[in-house]
């Protein structure tokens, strides 16, 4: 996290993986990728919805109103506290409680909990509680229903949801004052009030499933969970299931894209292959009369297009490489019927990546919550004066989860990849034969994809600070 | 799928598998004598000596086992002479800074956050062992304050 790095996360830099660990690391995703080839199932396992509820009270209580709303005031009220720090507080990122909050505990720190727990941030995301809450008020002054909302475009899809993170990501990696609290806060009131009037426009929920960049990035993560709500009960069903079951709309494939391509232009800008090359762009938009802070600006929009570029060019390799295996779909309908294969390799590049700021960082949480403001004297919890502890994991064991993650996810998109293809390929005119063996020849141009994907994941952390 | 194809790929597996060995453990021993990082730790050591030397210190020879002298840093006007070093040791070693500014300053360890004031005529001394690993920011706060790059140098600690 370069533009943070002497602000928010400028602690510790992790040491880039060793070249034993990487060609190790290559050589076992290899293998268990012909291993994954040879145990491939022949009837899909994962299509179908899975369902087992919890304990009846369990659910009740967790999905009872009164704490519906304690946690949309909980996340409504982190909301305040990010602007109100954010613009009245000290403007020294690390010592301001908005930048780490923003993009150390809420960015990093919800995406294991969405994985583990299922789709927490739903009940406390704030701008659906705001929206929530409001329509509320509404209905109960009109004492009478409100006016239907307008239909959400289909041909919108994914598209405001990708176009949220991606401003997010330009934010964190190419605004050079991105860790500036106020910049934060800024950008939150900003965001809050395009969510609210979209919402006015679409209604609430619609919104928070489609359109609200947050919610539906943390509900992709949340897809992998064993937990899941179906109406009023909570329950359990296979991991990975509710990938599955992602309905692919349009703009799906560029938030996939965003989401990877962000996070491999966040691991290379640390790298040889970015750092010889931004001066050069930089001085060529000094050229066209840009000042050296916007040049620089600049060239990193372009890295991260470029980035972003290069996850959907080798993504639509994969699905080119798999039309041309035969079969009558068309390239669309095969790019969606696998984007959701890309949503574990999104959380390995993020877990690899971003693992050791979210343990060392989000440690800071603990002095900024007691002082939120950088203030001298406030300590509201006693923990003010409380610092971070660099020594809760080494570089040996740092290198060993990055590795792991890298490979998890990879497997996970095998699995979800295959899965899948046991059942697009499923044609009343096509005997079963041939479409058993359509299905496993297009995982063989996937299987390339994955392998390309997971390899640039391990030679970001190998190229990191050298 | 046929059994033939199954067992041709868990073939492949267990090949690959088999040829990284082989590829990859006498190739990290190799490395062991001309491993980048190792050759980078020689030259940050012959650094050294030569601006220990022209520092020779009384306290150097009164030692029995003579410490490593430190590493120097000289900050002029805010700026680091020479640019922003990288400090190659393993943990568990000792670290010796000398930092010498012509400018009132506070110097920041970061990760180990130490903190050091030199001022002209009066360097600041680290000692201190490494015992965190990974990569830390050694920071000149005035810098930061005047809108400059305050990084002097940068502490790396791999695992030993």
């Amino acid at each position: 996290m370069i533009q943070l790095a002497h602000g928010v996360g400028g602690g510790r830099t992790d040491l880039p993986i060793p070249e034993y660990v990487f060609f190790y690391g290559a050589a076992f995703v290899l293998v268990v990728s012909f291993v994954a080839l040879a145990a491939s199932w022949s009837q899909p396992k994962l299509q179908e919805p899975t369902f087992r509820p919890l304990p009846r009270p369990l659910s009740a209580v967790l999905l009872s109103t009164p704490v519906q709303v304690l946690c949309g005031a909980v996340g409504v009220f982190l909301l305040g506290l990010v602007v109100w720090s954010g613009l009245t507080g000290a403007q020294a990122s690390s010592a301001n409680f908005a930048p780490t909050f923003v993009y150390v505990i809420f960015w990093l720190g919800l995406v294991p909990v969405s994985l583990v727990f299922g789709d927490v941030f739903r009940a406390f995301n704030p701008w659906r509680a705001v929206g929530r809450a409001v329509s509320w008020v509404a209905r109960t002054a009109a004492r009478g229903p409100l006016p239907a909302p307008l239909a959400y475009p289909e041909r919108m899809g994914h598209w405001p949801a990708a176009a949220g993170i991606f401003a997010f990501a330009a934010l964190e990696l190419v605004a050079s004052n991105g860790d500036q609290p106020e910049t934060v806060a800024v950008a939150v009131l900003v965001y809050s009030a395009a969510t609210w009037v979209a919402m006015a426009l679409y209604g609430v929920e619609e919104w928070c499933d489609r359109g609200e960049a947050f919610g539906v990035y943390f509900n992709l993560f949340a897809r992998i969970s064993p937990f899941t709500r179906r109406d009023d009960q909570l329950g359990l069903r296979r991991p990975l299931s509710g990938l599955a079951g992602l309905a692919p709309m349009p703009g799906t494939v560029a938030l996939l894209a965003v989401m990877i391509g962000s996070i491999t232009f966040d691991g290379a800008s640390e790298a040889p292959v970015w750092t010889n090359v931004s001066p050069d762009i930089a001085s060529f938009f000094g050229d066209l009369g840009l000042s050296p802070e916007r040049a620089l600006e600049a060239a990193f929009m372009v890295g991260l297009l470029l980035a972003i570029g290069l996850v959907l060019a080798l993504y639509e390799l994969g699905v080119a490489g798999a039309r041309s295996m035969g079969g009558t779909l068309s390239t669309n309908r095969l790019a969606n019927a696998f984007v959701h294969s890309l949503v574990p390799i999104a959380l390995a590049y993020a877990a690899a990546h971003y693992m050791t700021l979210l343990l060392f960082q989000g440690q800071a949480i603990s002095y900024l919550a007691s002082n939120p403001l950088g203030e001298e004297g406030t300590d509201l919890f006693g923990t003010a004066s409380s610092a971070i502890n660099y020594g809760v994991i080494g570089a040996t064991a740092t290198w060993y989860w990055q590795v792991a993650f890298v490979v998890l996810g990879h497997v996970a998109a095998l699995i979800l990849s295959h899965d899948r293809a046991l059942v697009v390929y499923e044609s009343p005119e096509v005997s079963a034969e041939a479409q058993s063996r359509l299905a496993v020849r297009s995982q063989y141009w996937m299987l390339v994809v994955m392998v390309l994907f997971t390899t640039l994941a391990l030679l970001l952390l190998s190229q990191a600070n050298t | 799928m046929s059994r033939t194809a199954r067992f041709v790929f868990i073939g492949v597996a267990v090949a690959i598998a088999a040829v990284a060995v082989v590829l990859l453990r006498p190739e990290s021993e190799d490395e062991t004598a001309d491993d980048p990082s190792s050759q980078q730790q020689e030259t940050t050591a012959a650094e050294k000596e030569p601006a220990g030397a022209s520092n020779s210190e009384p306290t150097a020879t009164a030692e029995a086992a003579p410490e490593p002298p430190p590493v120097e840093i000289g900050v002029r006007n805010y700026k680091v002479v020479g640019g922003a070093k990288r400090i190659e040791v393993e943990k568990g070693d000792t670290v010796r800074l000398l930092i010498r500014s012509d400018v009132e300053d506070e110097i920041h360890v970061h990760g180990y956050d130490l903190y050091g004031n030199p001022a002209p005529g009066k360097p600041a001394r680290f000692k201190f062992e490494a015992k965190l690993e990974g990569e830390y920011e050694i920071e000149g706060h005035q810098a930061a304050d005047q809108g400059l790059d305050p990084v002097i140098a940068r502490l790396v600690v791999t695992p030993g």
